[in-house]
């Protein structure tokens, strides 16, 4: 029997999915009306919208989300307003409607977090959409019927103010009968029939065609599967070895054929059994007789043992043949099975690229807004679907592409115009699926990138020499921009903050197993094109003998294998290198990058050898080689996410498991390339920038302690010293501090904090001399636009919101800024 | 569950939304105990809530009492409301009129027409209605 | 045999609200998303009362109790209204349209639904 909070924990999980459509389907609806105010189906779309509120606010309410029911139902009686045609939607009143919309989301994420929720926040985006609603004209247009609403229309009349009521007469007080104020439906049956026949497209056979399931369900069938394919694997390597048995056989079939002359010999040589013969002189002879006869025994027993063991064997073998035939077939059934059900599988994770595309038309309007730009968003699918993780992880990238083009490609409108381009830009978002991978491109119509000034930055921050970067073509100047740390530092941008982020999303997309490209033309736009893989569970995998141990790698993170001669190794400030193509690659050792002990035969053997294996990892300018101990050859794998608690483990990005049972870890090959070149730079023969010696030392301030543990805990694994504060002014002590003692090299703050909160203690550290040049990253639950540009205001490096934490990127952007 | 046992007498104020919605329960749960018939329940609930609301939305605060009267000619679950500021009595002018109308529709009684300053309005629903299925 | 409730509401987090608190009651309970499946699911299984949600998208709520009142198979199935419309007009057209209780969709609803079900005799 359910317990109260049992039954509110599943009615919760339905409102969270619930929500999210309705959410999803209010925003999309009041893009379209406030992109298209003279729409034909302009009043369906209105109530349409009402009732996505409606359910929002009636889910919330059975969910026990006051709070969110709350912020439903004056979103809903904005729209009731707006129905009625006493409301236009103007960007001032779509605006804070979007906010709520996002804020029940957010809300929805506190509460999912386990953390407390307040309408605090909220009280002033409350007023202001009860303000909407007050400020109201009464019903002007014809247009502004109540369609839906009520039955007892013809009754009622808005009063509008100052009409005296005075003549209004008054009912008896003791009732008489009901009166019946419907509008007359002549035949109800009819009125029935009629609406039934309207909206019945879905016949009563179409109820139970779908069914909703729970993405935890998918994900364990999904590991089945993959436990499923390790079996196929082992019974095909079964059948084989059955079949190598019966080789044995045939061996011995021909050692038996061999045989058989000298057998026929010794069988045609049996003594005749002589009668006994009472002579003196023969008794010799019996014994000589005698003793043959015995040998003669033994032979015979001996061919006789030979002749069953050769029935036996021909039993055995009959058996194993049969044995080996049945086991093949199954194993034959198996993998079919497996190989249709893994397909199958894999298809019920793949969503349509429409649900990653559509929710972005909203994000880039806000985008364009803020930087003041007109923009149009174009989407072309191409019907494409994709796993959802795959999406998931595409969303972030396209958000900060997006980003990137509001912010850098697009120019004002001004600027536009004077070049003869159209005043609203437009961005272009395509996808196409061949055979397993997808491609998206996105590009814009805007001023492309400036080669020269990312030459001049190239140069200027020691990335390349002069002649270096002469030499250097267009198409490999614009790739300079993934690199970290190259960012257009002059402008601090509302919304990107001081770097690009470029290289942010090109670690992402190498860890998915894909490519990012890019092409520019200046004056005419930049186009990048992104190639993954659409399903991240199973991929071709090389095995690594790395010491003693066995890893396995993602075959499309290597670019070569090469083998490496002794001598060729040099070394360039302080690391090891090689020279390929004339340029100089840092070259390590996984199994000292893994920490992997040698044995001391491997030890003796790899001391021997003036030639190694080496992969080529990593892409444009930050490549590596990577000595290993062997190549063990390719599958293709199942490949396991880490389970918690081990989500996040150096250097590695998941597990898999092959045909022995073995658990093989898989290599992360982005974390191994920045381990590898260690300090976040391109090796370069000729720039000074030398490496801390120290690592580099964070502090972190937040007034919890659980958020203060677990980002030093995650902080200190990546390799870097931390320093604890728990507000800003403890914060701005430690630091004083630190500077007279090596310094602090960046700080993370909370927002939220007693005393000093972050947005002044960035201020404050902005101010100060010594402390101005400090990376400061702010954490934080808040998520709205104001919140962001208040924190870039205060001069932020970057902002990360909990809500959204991923290890990776919190990780990645730290580096990025250190 | 076992019906509460509740107080023959019931006073509330009514400030706010949230306060009109525990009136309303109040209401209904008081008619659920003295017996009164589904129908009757949500009738008179959906008229005290209607009247409740209309108050506020003119701008005032009310209070009601709610209680079993023996009248004649029969007991009687009423519902009286108070107001400081003699809204009963404004109710002839206020824009609300019709709502008040309306709600005053669903009860058996009522003394809405004969309504003058100083007089709360009441509202009555006499007992014995109907049957309970049970 | 448990009693059966058919609940018509397209709002999936209040139907399971309201079916995980019936279950628990020991009732069976069965939903219907559209009030076409109300009305096919009513006429086919007869249970024993209906909780119908009267903001049904395509429907009238009204109109498809009146149906059910009307209807000589399911006319003597109770139909309890749920509905955010708790106007005194609206208890009345419900009650006019035949519905045995009028419940208004708030913080009490699923109570009052319980409590009106026990009064039913379904409970």
């Amino acid at each position: 029997m359910l317990t109260d909070a049992e039954i509110m924990a599943q009615v919760f999980a339905a409102f969270q999915e619930e929500q999210a459509e309705h959410r999803q389907a209010a925003g999309a609806l009041l893009l379209e009306l406030e992109r298209n105010p003279q729409h034909p189906q302009r009043q369906q779309l209105l109530d349409q919208l009402f009732r996505e509120a409606h359910s929002l606010k009636g889910g919330a309410r059975a969910a026990g989300q006051m709070e969110i029911e709350q912020l439903a139902h004056r979103i809903e009686d904005v729209f009731s307003a707006v129905r009625q045609g006493q409301v236009h939607l103007t960007p001032d009143v779509c605006d804070p409607i979007y906010a709520a919309l996002d804020d029940i989301g957010t809300i929805i994420g506190q509460v999912v977090a386990g953390q407390p929720v307040s309408l605090d926040p909220y009280e002033p985006l409350l007023a202001r959409l009860s303000a909407i609603v007050e400020s109201a004209t009464p019903a002007g247009p014809p247009d502004a019927q109540r369609s839906g609403d009520t039955m007892a229309a013809a009754d009622i009349h808005d009063q509008p103010a100052g009409v005296a009521p005075s003549d209004r007469p008054v009912p008896t007080p003791v009732l008489p009968p009901i009166v019946d104020h419907a509008p007359h439906t002549p035949d109800t049956n009819e009125m029935l029939e009629r609406s039934l026949s309207l909206h019945s497209d879905t016949p009563a056979s179409d109820i139970h065609t779908t069914v909703r399931l729970s993405t935890t369900i998918l994900d364990n069938l999904l590991n089945e599967v993959g436990e499923l394919m390790t079996c196929t694997i082992r019974a095909r390597q079964h059948a084989r070895d059955l079949h190598a048995l019966t080789e044995l056989s045939t061996r011995w079939r021909q050692i038996w054929r061999k045989a058989q002359p000298a057998l026929k010999r010794l069988q045609s040589r049996r003594p005749t059994l002589q009668p006994t013969i009472h002579h003196l002189q023969q008794r010799t002879l019996e014994r000589e007789h005698q003793a043959q006869a015995i040998a003669d025994q033994n032979t015979v027993v001996l061919l006789d043992t030979l002749l069953q063991f050769n029935t036996l064997m021909i039993e055995i073998d009959s058996r194993l043949n049969i044995q080996a035939r049945l086991s093949s077939e199954d194993h034959a059934r198996l993998a079919a099975v497996t190989d249709r059900m893994h397909d199958q599988v894999r298809r019920t994770r793949m969503l349509p690229l429409t649900t990653l595309l559509t929710p972005l038309h909203l994000q880039l309007r806000e985008m364009a807004r803020a930087a003041s730009k007109d923009i149009r968003l174009e989407l072309d699918d191409g019907g494409a679907e994709a796993d959802r993780q795959v999406l998931e992880r595409l969303h972030e990238v396209l958000l900060h592409l997006l980003r990137n083009a509001v912010d850098h490609g697009v120019e004002p409108p001004e600027v536009r115009v004077a070049c003869g381009k159209p005043a609203t830009s437009c961005i272009k978002l395509c996808a196409a699926v061949s055979g397993d991978h997808l491609t998206l491109r996105l590009a814009d119509d805007g001023a492309g990138l400036d080669t020269d000034a990312i030459r001049h930055r190239a140069i200027q921050n020691g990335l390349l020499s002069e002649t270096d970067a002469a030499r250097m073509s267009e198409a490999e100047l614009h790739d300079l921009i993934f690199l970290p740390g190259f960012s257009t530092r002059q402008t601090v941008n509302k919304l990107s903050g001081r770097g690009v982020g470029l290289d942010i999303v090109r670690s992402q997309i190498e860890r998915m197993n894909g490519r990012i490209a890019l092409q520019s033309i200046p004056g005419i736009g930049t186009t990048f094109t992104i190639h993954v893989p659409i399903s991240l569970t199973s991929s071709h995998e090389l095995l690594l003998r790395v010491g003693a141990a066995t890893y396995a790698l993602p075959v499309e993170a290597v670019q070569r294998i090469i083998q490496v001669e002794a001598q060729a190794i040099q070394v360039l400030e302080g690391y090891a290198a090689l020279i390929i193509e004339q340029r100089p690659m840092t070259l390590v050792s996984l199994a000292e990058l893994l920490g992997e002990k040698r044995s001391s035969s491997e030890q003796h053997h790899n001391a021997g050898q003036t030639q190694r294996l080496a992969l080529i990892l990593g892409s444009g300018e930050r490549q590596i080689a990577c000595l290993v101990d062997g190549v063990l050859g390719e599958q293709e794998l199942v490949v396991h996410r880490l389970p918690p608690p081990l989500q996040q483990v150096r250097l590695i990005a998941g597990a898999t498991l092959l045909a022995d049972g073995r658990v093989v870890p898989i290599l992360d090959v982005v974390d191994i390339v920045r381990a590898a070149i260690g300090t976040y730079r391109t090796v370069s023969l000729t720039t000074e920038a030398t490496a801390p010696e120290r690592p580099a030392h964070i502090l972190v301030v937040d007034d919890s302690i659980t958020t203060r543990t677990l980002e030093k805990n995650i902080l200190e694994a990546a390799g870097y010293t931390v320093s604890l504060a728990t507000d800003g002014v403890e914060a701005l002590d430690i630091l004083r501090r630190l500077t007279n003692n090596g310094g602090c090299d960046l700080l993370l703050s909370d927002i939220d904090m007693p005393r000093m909160n972050g947005f002044d203690l960035t201020m404050h550290i902005r101010a100060d001399n010594e402390l101005r040049h400090l990376p400061v990253v702010l954490v934080t639950s808040l998520d709205t636009p104001a919140d962001r540009e208040r924190g870039i205001a205060a001069g932020a490096d970057a902002y990360i919101v909990k809500r959204l934490f991923d290890q990776h990127m919190f990780l990645d952007t730290i580096a990025q800024l250190i | 569950m076992q019906p509460l046992s509740l107080p023959q007498y019931q006073h509330l104020h009514v400030h706010t939304e949230h306060d009109v919605i525990s009136l309303r329960q109040a209401v209904r749960q008081m008619a659920r105990s003295v017996g009164l018939g589904l129908p009757e329940q949500a009738r008179i609930t959906a008229a005290i809530s209607e009247i409740a609301r209309a108050l506020l939305l003119d701008g005032g605060t009310s209070r009601f009492i709610i209680q079993v009267v023996d009248q004649d000619p029969r007991p009687a679950l009423e519902v009286v409301c108070v107001s400081p500021h003699a809204h009963a009595h404004e109710a002839h002018t206020s824009q609300n009129l019709h709502a008040l109308s309306e709600a005053c529709a669903l009860v058996d009684e009522t003394n809405l027409t004969t309504l003058h300053e100083g007089v709360p309005l009441i509202l009555r629903m006499w007992l014995g209605h109907g049957s309970r299925k049970r | 045999m448990n009693r059966h409730v058919l609940i018509v509401e397209d709002s999936r987090t209040q139907a399971m609200r309201l079916q995980l608190e019936l279950q628990r009651c020991g009732l069976h309970v069965s939903i219907a998303t559209t009030g076409t499946q109300g009305m096919a699911t009513a006429q086919t299984t007869l249970p024993d009362v209906i909780i119908l949600d009267v903001d049904l998208p395509e429907l009238d709520g009204y109109t498809l109790c009146r149906t059910l009142k009307v209807n000589p198979t399911t006319a003597h199935i109770p139909i309890v209204m749920l509905t955010h419309r708790d106007e005194a007009r609206d208890t009345r057209s419900g009650l006019e349209a035949g519905a045995d209780d009028y419940i208004p969709k708030d913080i009490f609803a699923e109570q009052n639904v319980l409590e009106s079900l026990r009064l039913l005799g379904i409970l």
